[in-house]
Order: structure tokens, then C-alpha cells, then sequence
């Protein structure tokens, strides 16, 4: 008896054994594409990234990890920029005027500004975009508003020797370009 | 044949030994914990922008969003339960998924239903999320089979190795980029940043009295992060290339106001630690702390 359950611990053993060699196998597999995912999705406009793409996209888009990874990077982050805008109201009267992200900061919670200083530069990164997503927005927190009148605010950040020779100061307004970016009416009231 | 044999027999040997049996569950769960508050903190935090950020209401309603930005294979919960009670219910639910998280409570549950509520909530307004918001869903992915019960756990293994690779994948791309900058090269990119009001915390017009440690800064930062992937296996270089990282996180925390996202990659440190390094550390801690105290 002590010989026969002997040899069926053994199998028992063989069997675990060949079951768990199969996971870390199959593992292995989707290793392999997880990581090759993870490495090529970053550079998803090369020529590699085209040829995967029919897998790549849905698969990174759905996990949310197609991410192109360049903190400060290739420079150190695009200047300051605002978006500026006047409510109007009937007759173009003057109805209030604003700006996102303020500055400087009127949260104490610094995360409020973050975000504020994310959705500017996403707002600031195509000509439609601000039209399209501010003027709505405003015109339902307006509700007296006619038409919007929006700018776009680029500072200038200066350079280390100039602040140094004493020529510029951080955050000084020199070399602000404003331009207008929309002049949008609100909905039924053009 | 044989030698062949013996190679692959070897490589296969070697690749185990790396993703399957290097689990240290006392780091996977200090990492889990420590990860699992940061993010119960930096959700809570935008509680009072929930209505205006996410909601039918706010600044970007889920059809203009899709006029304004290309949604490829994206999907969320908030595309389908638009209403403002299910976004109050959904970020009450992220509160308390994270808060598990932390506390160990149903951990890789609640990792799941982190990831898929974050997820959720980023893809319903793309426009504001940053750093932060991107890397932690590679870290609530991986702790959905993080095992912090068993040394052998297979999983445990699987997901500690995960959050070593991404870091390095984040490090390495981020060097490369950088490599491509002029600033970089120029060695005044750390000014650049410092110098732009809208994200500094402080003046640092001071900084210009050093000029030099501007661009040693600089370039130790390049060079740190391109190298970082190679050298964070070797022994020897381990640990200092950590105190470098955790330094620098530590100076973008405080000079940028953007804590949440140094503390992150500090946190996602402990994982590069063996649980005999982590004892080994919490006991110098408590003998500091003791120490201290007695003083």
C-alpha cells in the first residue's frame, strides 16, 4: 500500500507539476504581447506601430494605456497660456469678463488649477477647439448672453540670462501674444 | 543539440525565476497601500470640480466631446449613465475603492473596480487629465493581480514585475524624448520650467545666482532617466539610482505643485525592494524614529 500511494503522490506531483509549467506558458504568451503592447504604443506613429495597429489600437485604447510617455519632454512644457473671454449681451453691452486658468491660483487646493491649466493647453491645441467648447459653456452659464468674444493668451517665459542680467523678471507680461480666437452667439439668440 | 537544448533550457529557467517566482508580497502590499491613499487623496481632492468637469452640465457634455476629440475603441461607464447621480455615485464608489485599497480590504476587488471607474471618468473628459491620471492606470491594472498572500504566487509575481517594467518604459521613453529637446541639450530646461509662472510654486528668480547647478540639473536628469531602465537591475547601482529619482520627484513635487505625480513614482519605488530590504529599512526607520524621540 505505502509503495502504491507513494506512486500515485508522484503522479500527482507530475501532473500539478505539467499543469503548472502549461500556465506559466500560456502566461509567457500574453506576456510577450502585453509588454510588446506596453513598448510599442508609446511610438504608435512608427512604421512599427502602423504595422501593429489593427491589434495595438483597440487593445491600448480599451485599457487605456496608450500613453506616448514624454514628461518635459521634447522641451520642458509649453509657456503659460490663458484663454480670455467677454460676455455680451444685447448690443454688445459688456456683461463680464474672464479668464481660465486665473491667475495667480484662487484655489488652495492646487489639484482645481492643475486641471484648469490642462484643459487650457487642450483647449489651446486646435483653432476649433475653443469655439466649439467655450462658447456654449459660457453662454449656459450666462444666460443674459448674447455672443462670446474669446482670446487666446500665449506668455513668453524668460530666459535665464536675461533674468539673471536683470534685463526681464519671471511673470513680468513681456512678449504676451493675444490673439482672437472666436466670436461665438449663444444658441437662438444671433 | 544538447547545447541547444541546455540554452533554452537555461533561458526558460531564467525567464521563470523572472516573472514567476520574484514575488515579494511585503512591497506589492506597502506599495498597494501607499498607492491606494495617494489616489483616495488626489480623487477626493477634485470633488468640488466633479459637476463641472464631468457632467452633462459642466464644460464638455459626452457629445461635444466626441465632436472635439477622436475616441478610437474608448469606452465608459459615463457614456451610457450620463446623469449627475451616477457620476456623484461613481466617484463615491472611486473614494471607496481606493480607501479599500489602502486599507487591504477585498484589495485586488477593489483594485478592479478602481481601474474600471478611473478609466471611466478619464475617458468621459480626456481634457484634464496629466501625468498622474495616465500612470496610475498601469498601477491599478497591475495590482488587479497582485498577490500579497503567498511568496510563490505566480500572479503576485507577474504583477510586481509589471510595475518594475513600467516605470522603466516611462523613464526610458520620457529620456529618449528628452534627448530630441533643445533645452535639454542647452542644459536650461530645469530653468524653463521654474521660470514659468503658471506652474512654479514659488519665485525662483534665486535659481540665477547658480547657473551651474541649472544645467548639471539638467543633464543629470537626462542622462538619469535614459539610463534608469539598464542600471535599476544592477545591485550595485539600485539604490542610488533610486535616491536620485526619489530626490528629483521630491524637487518636481515642490517646485511645480504637482505632488501627487512625484509622490506616484516615489511610491512606485518600494516596488524595486525585497521584503528583506523593506524589514531592513522599517527597522532603521524606528530606531531614527525611537532615536528621536528620546532626544
Amino acid at each position: 500500500m505505502e509503495n502504491g500511494s507513494g506512486v500515485l503522490d508522484l503522479k500527482e506531483k507530475k501532473s500539478a507539476k505539467k499543469g503548472r509549467v502549461g500556465a506559466q506558458l500560456a502566461l509567457s504568451v500574453f506576456l510577450i504581447f502585453h509588454f510588446a503592447m506596453l513598448v510599442v504604443a508609446p511610438k504608435r506613429d512608427s512604421y512599427l506601430g502602423e504595422l501593429v495597429s489593427p491589434v495595438l489600437d483597440p487593445y491600448t485604447q480599451f485599457l487605456e494605456i496608450l500613453v506616448p510617455w514624454s514628461f518635459f519632454a521634447p522641451e520642458p512644457g509649453p509657456p503659460p497660456v490663458y484663454v480670455e473671454w467677454e460676455i455680451l449681451g444685447d448690443e454688445e453691452k459688456l456683461l463680464s469678463r474672464g479668464q481660465i486658468p486665473e491667475y495667480p491660483s484662487p484655489f488652495w487646493n492646487r489639484e482645481r488649477q492643475n486641471k484648469r491649466i490642462v484643459f487650457t493647453r487642450f483647449l489651446m491645441g486646435e483653432e476649433k477647439r475653443i469655439d466649439a467648447v467655450m462658447v456654449p459653456y459660457l453662454c449656459k452659464q450666462y444666460p443674459d448672453a448674447v455672443s462670446i468674444r474669446l482670446w487666446r493668451i500665449g506668455h513668453d517665459v524668460p530666459s535665464l540670462t536675461d533674468v539673471r542680467e536683470g534685463r526681464r523678471k519671471i511673470g513680468d507680461g513681456e512678449g504676451i501674444e493675444r490673439r482672437v480666437a472666436a466670436h461665438g452667439y449663444c444658441e437662438g439668440k444671433r | 543539440m544538447s547545447w541547444a537544448r541546455g540554452g533554452l533550457e537555461r533561458i526558460w529557467a531564467e525567464w521563470r525565476r523572472f516573472w514567476f517566482e520574484s514575488n515579494e508580497p511585503e512591497s506589492m502590499r506597502l506599495f498597494r497601500r501607499l498607492f491606494g491613499a495617494l489616489m483616495f487623496l488626489f480623487f477626493a481632492l477634485r470633488t468640488p470640480d466633479l459637476r463641472q468637469l464631468y457632467s452633462e452640465s459642466g464644460v464638455l457634455p459626452v457629445d461635444l466631446m466626441r465632436e472635439v476629440l477622436d475616441f478610437g475603441s474608448r469606452q465608459s461607464i459615463f457614456f451610457h449613465a450620463r446623469s449627475e447621480t451616477a457620476i456623484w455615485v461613481g466617484h463615491a464608489a472611486l473614494l471607496a475603492s481606493t480607501a479599500a485599497m489602502a486599507l487591504g480590504f477585498f484589495p485586488r476587488a477593489s483594485a478592479l473596480l478602481a481601474y474600471l471607474l478611473h478609466v471611466s471618468f478619464l475617458h468621459r473628459n480626456m481634457t484634464v487629465a496629466y501625468g498622474i491620471d495616465s500612470i496610475s492606470v498601469f498601477f491599478f491594472l497591475n495590482l488587479i493581480i497582485a498577490d500579497t498572500r503567498r511568496r510563490d504566487s505566480m500572479l503576485g509575481s507577474v504583477s510586481l514585475r509589471l510595475c518594475q517594467l513600467q516605470v522603466c518604459v516611462i523613464y526610458f521613453y520620457s529620456g529618449l524624448e528628452k534627448l530630441k529637446g533643445t533645452h535639454w541639450w542647452y542644459g536650461d530646461a530645469i530653468w524653463r520650467v521654474l521660470a514659468n509662472h503658471q506652474l512654479a510654486s514659488m519665485d525662483f528668480t534665486w535659481v540665477t545666482a547658480f547657473p551651474l547647478l541649472v544645467v548639471l540639473s539638467t543633464w543629470g536628469t537626462l542622462v538619469w532617466e535614459v539610463y534608469f531602465p539598464a542600471l535599476i537591475w544592477l545591485p550595485r547601482w539600485r539604490f542610488p539610482m533610486l535616491l536620485f529619482g526619489v530626490a528629483m520627484h521630491l524637487g518636481i513635487a515642490l517646485s511645480m505643485s504637482i505632488p501627487f505625480f512625484g509622490f506616484l513614482m516615489i511610491f512606485a519605488y518600494v516596488t524595486f525592494l525585497t521584503d528583506v530590504e523593506l524589514a531592513r529599512f522599517s527597522v532603521l526607520i524606528r530606531s531614527f524614529l525611537q532615536h528621536m524621540c528620546k532626544k
